[in-house]
C-alpha cells in the first residue's frame, strides 16, 4: 500500500503530480479521496471528472468539509487530495441514495443492505463512510451496521461546509464522485484484502457525570422529555439561565448515551421554536410522522433541544462535559494504540467541527502527535467511530484509523504530550463558565436552579480542579481561588534537579521521598488552615487569603515548613525545596511574579524569598516615560541627533588639556538635550537601540579625530560593545588605517557586569597591538575584582566620581584615593590616574597632594559640543 | 559616614502630653495614615505643657524636658505636625515658647492640629455636627430637657467652641440654659471636684456633655459614687471618641471623627505642602458614636436588607459594629478584618436565606470567626456594642428563619462571636495590666543591673528595658541647663547602643559618632517601624541625650518613665 497527500492547486499541477506518482492501475486498486472546503457542488464534480479522465480506473471518494487535515496538520480553506494505491487488496466505492424517490428516508436496515451489497466482501476490513446531515437515521444506521457486516470497522462522519457555524447548523454538506453530487446520499469506500489489517479508535475528552435519565418522548431528532419532564427546561436549569443568551454553551455540556459513556452527543438549544419551525413539514418523512403522531402540538413555540440524529425513546442519557486532562488522557491512550500498530501504512483522521471551534487549540494539539505522518482527513459534523469493537455514531470526537498490508511505521511526534500548555487556554472557556456560575450562586440569582446546578458545578469542579496524580487541587483551582476567594498570598514550592536525582537513585526511593514531601506539605498546610495546590510534578503551591492570614505569620509558617522539609531522615533523599512567597497575587500578575522570583532566587542562590507580586508591574507613568525615551532615541538615530560632547582632561603637571573624553548626548525635536543617565538604561533593555547608538557615537568621534594629530580623545565602550563583532571589527579596521592610533583611548566601564574576562583581555590586547590605549572607567564604583583589573594592562585608571566628589568631606574616600595612588607607585606598569568630578579647588588640592596625574571636572571645563 | 536615605522624608510631630488619650489617638492616626509605600519616617517629640509658674520643681522639670524641642530645630526634618493646644490664647500669659518655636521652624512646612493660630495651616474638628447630632437625639428621641456640660479651660479654643455650640444647640431645641448648667475643668481625668459642683447645682440633671473623654472618666467616678446608673438615670457623652471611651464601664458615647481622622488629614495637608501645592486649613467632620452611656444607634438594621445579603449591607454592618476600623489603615502586616468579616457574614446570611448550611461550612466559619477575633477585631469596638448589634441581627434572622437546622448552626455561630468578643476584650485588658506591671519589673531589674560600676554596664543592660527597637544617643558631656536660658546642643552625639528587632547592639567607639542633625534620618532606624518617639534623657538639670523608641501602643505611656530611669542611672554611674 502506498499513500500520498497533496493540496489541490490547479488542474495542470494535478496532472503533473499524478504523473510523478506514476500511478498505474495494473499495480493495484487506487483510491482517490477528495476533501474540499473550497469547491461548490458542481465544481467538485468537475474536479472528480477531471481526475477520472487522468486515471480512469481510480475510485473516487469526495466530500465537502469545513477544514481539512493533511499530513497531520489542520489546514483551512483548501482542497486536499489523498491517493492510496493498494498492493494486493481491493477498493470498492459506492455512492448510494439515502432517500427514496418519494422523498422518504431509506430505512437503516435497507441502507445497511444496500451498502453491504455494493461494497462489502468477506475480507473487508475498513469502510470510509460519509453521509449528510439531511439523513437523520444515521445513528441507527451505524448501530445496525454492526449486525449486517460485523467485523468491518467504519470511520467517517457527516460532511459539512465552511459556512457552518456553531450557532447555525446548515444542511449544506454534500458527497460527490465523478458521476455527480448529492446531499441526500451516502458515499462509502471499502478497503478489503486478506493481508489488509486495520485499527480504529477515537479520543473525546468527555467526562460523564450524574444520574441516568431516560428519554421518554421524542420527535425525530428533538428530545421532548426526559424521565417524563420537559427535556429542554431540564437542560437549561442544569446549565443556568445564561444558556438563552449564550447558546454556544451547549458545546461545553453534551449528553452521552449511558451505554457508551465516553462518546458525546450534542444537543442544540433553541429558545422559542415550534416543531414546525425546526422541521420542514414539506419533507415527506415529516408529514408522514406528523400524521402518525397527531397528538403532538406542532405549533407551540417553546424552548427545545435537538440532536443531530433521530433519537429513540428508551435510550438513557447522562450529562457530561469536556475538559483538558481527560482530553490528554484519551489522546494518550489513542496514540499509544496507534503507535503500536505494525502495519501503519496509511492513517485516516477525522475530527469534529464543534471540537475545532471551541477547542481549537485542542484539535491542533492532538493532531500534532501525528504531524509528518501521512494522516489525511477532514473536519466533520458528527463522526462514525469504532468503539470497543463496535461502530458507533458520535459527536465531538477525534477518530483515527490506521491501515496497511505490510509492516510499516509512520513518523510520529510523541513530544506533543509533554507540551500541553495550549490546552489550558481551551479550558478557560469552561473555567470562565464555572467562575460565572460560582459567582451567581453566591449572589443567589439562580436560586430556583441552585440545587441541581450546584451539584453539577461541584462535579465539574471536582474533575477539573483536582490534580490527576495527587489528591490535591490543581493550578486551575488556584486560579479560581485567586480570582473568586481572595487567595492573594501564594507560596510556590519547587524542587529542582529532580532529574539528577533519578540518574543516581532507584525509583522506589525517589517515589518515597516524593510522597513524604507531598504529605509533609499537605499535613502542615492543613494544620494551619492553608490550601495546597499541586501544580506539576514536584511543584506545589500553598495559598492563603490576606484577609485571614497576616503576611508575617504566613512567612513564618512557610519558613518553618521549609525547615521541616530540610530535616529529612536517612530513609529519604535530601531535597532542597525553594520557597517563594508572593503577596498581592492576581491572575494577571502571578505568572510574572513567579518568574521573576525564580530568576532572583537562582541568581542570588536563595532558597526563600518574599515578594510583592504587584511591585513587578511598572506603573503607568514609568511605562509612558520609557516609550517616550524609545521615541527620543529612535528620533536621534534617524535624524543625526546623536551628538558627541567633549570634556577636557587636565594635566596636573603641565596644566594643559591632555586629552578629551567624548560623552554622548541626544537631542529631540524640540532641541532638548538628554544625558546618558536618562536614556542608556532604556537603550540597553532594547539591545539593538544601544548598538546603533554606540555605533553612531563611535563613528562620529572617529570622524572628528581621524585627521587630528595633536589631540587625544577617549571613547566609552561597554562590555556589550566588546562582544559586538560589528563594532569591534569597525574599531580594529579604523585603528589599522588611522595615522595616529595612539590618539584614541577606549574607556571600559568597570561597573558594568563584566562576565567574560577572556573576551575583554583579548580586546585590550588587540587594541594595544594596534597602537590604541585603554582606560578603566569608574574605578572603585563596582565591587572591583582587583586581580582582574591588575591583569588588564590599562594605560589610564579613572577613579569613580563619587569617591572624588566626597574626598574632602569623607576621610574614607580620601584614603581610597591615596590607596590607588600608592598602588600606581608600587606597580612597575606605567599607568596614569585620572580623577573625575573635580568640582572645586579644595578637591584639586587634595588630588595634587596625592600626585594624581589628571583631573577632569567643572573646575576646569564643562562638556561641550566643540573642543 | 553614615549614609542617609535620600528618598525618605522625615516628618516630625511635636505634641504635648503624649500620655493623654487625645495625643495617643492623634499619634496613632498619623502613623496609620502613613502607608509603607510613601517612604515617610515619623518622629514624635513629646513636650510638656508648662503652666509657667505654679509649681517650681515641676516647672523646672518641664522646662528641661522641653529641651527636646531643640532637636527639632537642629535636625533635618521635611515637615512638622504640631499639636500644642490653643497656642495664641495661652501665650498671652506664659513666656511664649510656642511663638519662639514657630519662628525658628519657620522654613519647615508645617500643619497644626487643634490649634487657634491664625496664619498657620491648621486641622480642627468640626465640632458642630457631632454635638448637634447628640443634642438632637437627647432632645427629640429621648425627650430630655435638663442637659449640663462639663467644659474645659477657657484658654482652649476647642473648649470655648464646644461650649458655644452646646449653648446654641440647646437654644435651637428650645431647651433652657443658664450658666449654672456649666462647669469648667482642666480637661483631664481630675474632674471630680467640678463634677461634684455641677451635680450639686443640678440635682435633676438628665444628660451631661463632657468636653472630652478624659473628663467623662472623672464624671463616671463621681456618678458611681452617688449611686447613679449611667445610661439609665443619666446619659453621658464625651468628645474625641478615644479608645479609652470604649473601655469604660459602661462604654461611653462620644463624638469623634467621621470619615477621616485628624492625624490623617493633617498628614495629607502636610504632604501637599511639602510637594509645593497650596494647602488650606481644614476641619474634620464629626459624628456621634453611640454606646451604652447613651443608647444611640448609628445604624438601624432592617429585615429586608438582611435577607438580601448584599455586600454593601455587610460592609455597612461591619462599619457599624467595628466603628474604629475605617479610620485605620490596613497594612500588609495585618489581615483585612473587613474582608474576613464579609466572608463569614455573607456565608451566614446566605445560609439563612437558603435555609441550609452544611457541617463543613459550619466548621470553616467557626475557624474564620476565631481568626477574626484572634487578629484583634475587638480593638475596633467594645463588647457591649458588638453583642447588642449581633443580638439585633440574630433576632431578625430568627424571625425570618425557615429551617431549623440552618438556624441552629447560625445561632451557634453568633453565640461564638459574642463569646469570642467578650473573652478577647477581657484578655486584652488583663494583658495590658500585666504588661504595665512587667515594664515596672523590668526597669527595676535594669536599675539593679546598672549598679554594677564597671562603666558601660548601663548600655550592656539596655535590652532589659523591654524595647524591641530603640536607639540611645548620649552626648559626650551632659548638657547642664540653666533655667530661663536657652540650651545649645553640641554638633555631635554618640549612639551608644541600640535594640534592633529585639537584639542588643553595642556600638564600637569609632562608629558611635553622629552629627545631631542626622539622627532622625539615620538608617539605623528600621523602616519596619511605624514611627519613633523620642524622649529626652534627663536628670536634675542635666540633659544626657535622647532615647528614640519604636512607636508602639505602650510607649506613649511608658516611654517618659523609661527615659527618666535611664537619666537617673546615668547620673548615678557618673558619681
Amino acid at each position: 500500500m502506498f499513500t500520498w497527500n497533496f493540496r489541490y492547486a490547479s488542474k495542470a499541477r494535478l496532472a503533473d503530480t499524478f504523473q510523478q506518482l506514476m500511478l498505474d492501475p495494473k499495480n493495484g486498486d487506487i483510491l482517490i479521496r477528495i476533501h474540499t472546503a473550497i469547491h461548490l457542488e458542481d465544481e467538485a464534480v468537475e474536479l472528480a471528472r477531471y481526475i477520472s479522465q487522468l486515471i480512469p480506473e481510480a475510485h473516487i471518494f469526495g466530500t465537502s468539509t469545513s477544514a481539512t487535515i493533511c499530513w497531520g496538520k489542520l489546514i483551512q480553506n483548501q482542497c486536499i487530495i489523498s491517493v492510496t494505491q493498494m498492493s494486493k487488496g481491493t477498493i470498492r466505492t459506492a455512492m448510494l441514495p439515502t432517500f427514496e424517490e418519494n422523498g422518504l428516508p431509506v430505512t437503516s436496515d435497507d441502507l445497511c443492505m444496500a451498502v453491504r451489497d455494493a461494497v462489502i466482501s468477506d475480507d473487508t476490513k475498513l469502510m470510509l463512510t460519509f453521509l449528510t446531515r439531511k439523513y437523520l437515521g444515521v445513528y441507527n444506521f451505524v448501530e445496525k451496521s454492526n449486525k449486517y457486516f460485523p467485523g468491518v470497522q467504519m470511520i467517517g462522519g457527516l460532511a459539512n461546509t465552511s459556512e457552518v457555524s456553531l450557532k447555525k447548523f446548515l444542511d449544506s454538506g454534500f458527497v460527490f464522485n465523478e458521476k455527480g453530487w448529492s446531499n441526500r446520499a451516502i458515499i462509502v469506500a471499502a478497503i478489503s484484502g486478506a493481508e489488509v489489517e486495520s485499527f480504529s479508535s477515537y479520543a473525546t475528552g468527555v467526562q460523564a457525570l450524574g444520574e441516568e435519565r431516560e428519554i421518554t418522548d421524542t420527535f425525530c431528532s428533538c428530545i421532548l422529555s426526559l424521565d417524563g419532564k420537559d427535556a429542554a427546561r431540564e437542560y437549561r436549569l442544569g446549565i443556568g439561565d445564561e444558556l438563552t443568551d449564550r447558546p454556544e454553551l451547549t458545546n461545553l455540556f453534551p449528553y452521552v448515551y449511558s451505554d457508551v459513556s465516553d462518546i458525546p452527543i450534542f444537543v442544540r438549544f433553541s429558545e422559542n421554536q415550534s416543531l414546525n419551525d425546526i422541521f420542514d413539514s414539506s419533507e415527506p418523512i415529516i408529514s408522514k410522522l406528523q400524521k402518525m403522531y397527531p397528538e403532538k402540538d406542532y405549533n407551540i413555540k417553546r424552548e427545545r433541544i435537538c440532536a443531530n440524529h433521530n433519537v429513540t425513546v428508551g435510550k438513557k442519557l447522562r450529562r457530561a462535559f469536556i475538559y483538558d486532562r481527560k482530553v490528554i488522557a484519551d489522546n494518550r491512550s489513542l496514540y499509544r494504540r496507534i503507535e503500536n500498530f505494525e502495519k501503519a501504512e496509511t492513517l485516516f483522521g477525522y475530527s469534529c467541527i464543534a471540537r475545532s471551534m471551541i477547542y481549537s487549540n485542542c484539535v491542533k494539539w492532538e493532531l500534532s502527535a501525528y504531524e509528518n505522518s501521512n494522516m489525511c482527513g477532514c473536519i466533520t459534523e458528527g463522526e462514525i467511530a469504532h468503539v470497543n469493537g463496535r461502530n458507533t455514531f458520535a459527536n465531538c470526537s477525534f477518530v483515527v484509523s490506521v491501515i496497511g498490508e505490510s509492516p510499516a511505521t509512520q513518523e510520529y511526534n510523541p513530544y506533543a504530550f509533554s507540551h500541553t500548555d495550549s490546552l489550558i487556554a481551551d479550558n478557560r472557556e469552561m473555567l470562565n463558565y464555572l467562575y460565572d456560575i460560582e459567582n451567581k450562586l453566591n449572589a443567589n440569582e439562580a436560586f430556583s436552579a441552585a440545587d441541581s446546578l450546584k451539584a453539577f458545578v461541584r462535579d465539574c469542579e471536582l474533575k477539573m480542579l483536582y490534580s490527576d496524580t495527587e489528591e490535591l487541587p490543581n493550578a486551575a483551582a488556584m486560579s479560581m481561588d485567586i480570582k473568586l476567594n481572595g487567595y492573594d498570598r501564594i507560596c510556590m514550592i519547587n524542587v529542582f534537579e529532580t532529574y539528577a536525582m533519578s540518574s543516581v537513585f532507584p525509583k522506589a526511593i525517589i517515589d518515597l521521598t516524593y510522597k513524604n514531601y507531598i504529605t509533609k506539605c499537605m499535613s502542615y498546610a492543613k494544620q494551619r488552615g492553608y490550601k495546597v495546590y499541586h501544580i506539576k510534578d514536584w511543584n506545589l503551591a500553598i495559598g492563603a487569603p490576606s484577609y485571614m492570614y497576616a503576611l508575617p505569620d504566613f512567612v513564618r509558617d512557610m519558613e518553618k515548613l521549609q525547615r521541616d522539609l530540610f530535616e529529612t531522615s536517612e530513609d529519604y533523599i535530601a531535597i532542597v525545596p525553594l520557597f517563594s512567597v508572593l503577596d498581592g497575587c492576581t491572575i494577571e500578575n502571578i505568572e510574572q511574579a513567579v518568574h521573576s522570583a525564580r530568576l532572583t532566587m537562582s541568581s542570588k542562590n536563595m532558597q526563600f524569598c518574599v515578594r510583592d507580586a504587584s511591585s513587578d508591574m511598572l506603573d503607568e507613568e514609568s511605562i509612558r516615560e520609557r516609550y517616550h525615551m524609545v521615541n527620543v532615541i529612535n528620533y536621534a538615530i534617524n535624524h543625526d541627533k546623536v551628538i558627541p560632547y567633549f570634556q577636557g582632561i587636565h594635566d596636573n603637571k603641565t596644566h594643559t588639556v591632555h586629552h578629551y573624553e567624548s560623552l554622548m548626548r541626544l537631542e529631540d525635536e524640540n532641541g532638548k538635550i538628554y544625558y546618558p543617565g536618562s536614556f542608556l538604561d532604556v537603550a540597553r533593555s532594547y539591545g539593538l537601540l544601544y548598538d546603533s547608538l554606540s555605533k553612531t557615537m563611535i563613528t562620529k568621534v572617529f570622524d572628528r579625530f581621524k585627521d587630528v594629530t595633536d589631540k587625544c580623545v577617549s571613547i566609552n565602550i561597554g562590555m556589550r560593545d566588546i562582544k559586538n563583532r560589528e563594532i569591534v571589527d569597525y574599531i580594529y579596521d579604523f585603528l589599522t588605517t588611522v595615522k595616529h592610533p595612539e590618539n584614541f583611548v577606549f574607556e571600559i566601564l568597570e561597573n558594568e557586569d563584566i562576565d567574560d574576562y577572556d573576551t575583554l583581555v583579548a580586546f585590550v590586547d588587540k587594541i594595544h597591538d594596534l597602537g590604541g590605549q585603554i582606560s578603566i572607567d569608574d574605578f572603585g564604583s563596582g565591587f572591583s575584582n582587583l586581580k582582574h583589573i591588575a591583569s588588564i594592562h590599562c594605560d589610564y585608571l579613572k577613579i569613580d566620581g563619587s569617591i572624588v566628589r566626597n574626598c574632602t568631606k569623607d576621610e574614607q574616600c580620601a584614603n581610597l584615593i591615596e590607596l590607588i595612588a600608592g598602588w600606581k607607585r608600587l606597580s612597575k606598569h606605567k599607568m596614569r590616574i585620572i580623577a573625575e568630578f573635580v568640582e572645586n579647588q579644595e578637591i584639586q588640592d587634595l588630588l595634587m597632594e596625592y600626585n594624581i596625574d589628571y583631573s577632569q571636572g567643572y573646575l576646569f571645563s564643562k562638556p561641550c559640543p566643540e573642543i | 559616614m553614615e549614609n542617609i536615605r535620600k528618598t525618605e522624608k522625615v516628618i516630625c510631630m511635636i505634641l504635648e502630653d503624649i500620655n493623654s488619650d487625645f495625643s495617643k489617638e492623634l499619634v496613632k492616626s498619623v502613623a496609620n495614615a502613613i502607608s509603607e509605600k510613601k517612604q515617610i519616617r515619623l518622629v514624635v517629640l513629646p513636650v510638656k505643657y508648662d503652666y509657667g509658674i505654679e509649681d517650681n520643681s515641676l516647672h523646672k522639670y518641664r522646662e528641661i524636658y522641653n529641651n527636646i524641642l531643640r532637636f527639632s530645630e537642629i535636625c533635618s526634618i521635611d515637615g512638622l505636625i504640631i499639636h500644642l493646644g490653643s497656642v495664641s490664647e495661652r501665650d498671652k500669659d506664659s513666656h511664649g515658647i510656642v511663638d519662639e518655636l514657630l519662628e525658628r521652624l519657620a522654613d519647615i512646612p508645617k500643619v497644626l492640629v487643634a490649634s487657634d493660630l491664625k496664619d498657620a495651616v491648621t486641622v480642627n474638628y468640626n465640632n458642630e455636627n457631632g454635638i448637634r447630632e447628640a443634642i438632637e437625639f437627647i432632645a427629640n428621641i429621648e425627650g430630655l430637657t435638663k442637659i449640663c456640660m462639663l467644659g474645659g479651660r477657657d484658654d482652649n479654643k476647642d473648649a470655648r467652641d464646644r461650649k458655644e455650640i452646646f449653648i446654641k444647640c440647646l437654644h435651637d431645641y428650645r431647651l433652657e440654659y443658664s450658666e449654672d448648667q456649666f462647669e469648667n475643668t482642666d480637661m483631664s481625668e481630675d474632674s471630680f471636684a467640678a463634677a461634684e459642683r455641677l451635680l450639686d447645682r443640678n440635682p435633676n440633671v438628665q444628660a451631661i456633655f463632657c468636653i472630652n473623654d478624659a473628663v467623662a472618666k472623672g464624671l463616671y467616678t463621681t456618678l458611681k459614687a452617688r449611686g447613679k446608673i449611667i445610661g439609665r438615670d443619666i446619659m453621658v457623652f464625651g468628645f474625641d471618641n478615644t479608645r479609652m471611651s470604649s473601655d469604660l464601664d459602661p462604654p461611653l458615647s462620644s463624638v469623634g471623627a467621621d470619615s477621616s481622622s485628624l492625624g490623617g488629614r493633617a498628614l495629607e495637608l502636610l504632604l501637599s505642602i511639602i510637594n509645593g501645592e497650596e494647602a488650606r486649613s481644614d476641619t474634620v467632620p464629626t459624628r456621634l458614636y453611640g454606646r451604652a452611656s447613651m443608647p444611640y444607634e448609628t445604624y438601624e438594621y432592617n429585615p429586608i436588607e438582611l435577607s438580601k445579603a448584599e455586600p454593601a449591607f455587610i460592609y455597612k454592618m461591619f462599619n457599624d459594629c467595628f466603628y474604629r476600623y475605617k479610620l485605620e489603615s490596613i497594612d500588609r502586616e495585618n489581615v483585612d478584618l473587613k474582608r474576613l468579616f464579609f466572608e463569614f457574614m455573607s456565608k451566614m446570611l446566605t445560609a439563612c436565606k437558603h435555609s441550609y448550611m452544611d457541617v463543613e461550612t459550619f466548621g470553616k466559619l467557626n475557624m474564620m470567626i476565631d481568626k477574626f477575633f484572634e487578629k484583634g477585631a475587638m480593638r475596633y469596638t467594645d463588647s457591649t456594642k458588638l453583642t447588642t448589634s449581633i443580638e439585633k441581627i440574630q433576632n431578625i434572622m430568627n424571625k425570618n428563619a425557615r429551617s431549623l437546622a440552618a438556624t441552629v448552626f447560625i445561632n451557634r455561630l453568633f453565640a461564638r462571636m459574642k463569646d469570642r468578643a467578650i473573652v478577647n476584650q477581657s484578655k486584652e485588658l488583663i494583658s495590658h495590666e500585666r504588661k504595665t506591671n512587667r515594664v515596672r519589673q523590668q526597669i527595676k531589674e535594669f536599675i539593679v543591673s546598672c549598679m554594677d560600676k564597671t562603666g558601660c554596664s548601663m548600655y550592656r543592660n539596655f535590652d532589659k528595658l523591654g524595647l524591641d527597637n530603640a536607639l540611645l544617643f548620649i552626648f559626650e558631656k551632659p548638657i547642664v541647663h540653666d533655667l530661663g536660658e536657652e540650651t545649645l546642643l553640641p554638633k555631635n552625639i554618640l549612639l551608644k547602643c541600640m535594640m534592633h528587632m529585639g537584639d542588643l547592639y553595642l556600638m564600637p567607639e569609632e562608629r558611635q559618632k553622629f552629627r545631631v542633625e542626622d539622627i532622625f534620618g539615620c538608617n539605623k532606624l528600621t523602616m519596619k517601624c511605624n514611627g519613633f518617639v523620642s524622649f529626652p534623657v534627663i536628670c536634675g538639670r542635666r540633659l544626657f541625650g535622647l532615647l528614640m523608641c519604636e512607636l508602639t501602643d505602650d510607649i506613649c505611656e511608658n516611654g517618659e518613665f523609661i527615659a527618666m530611669e535611664l537619666g537617673r542611672s546615668l547620673a548615678l554611674s557618673e558619681q
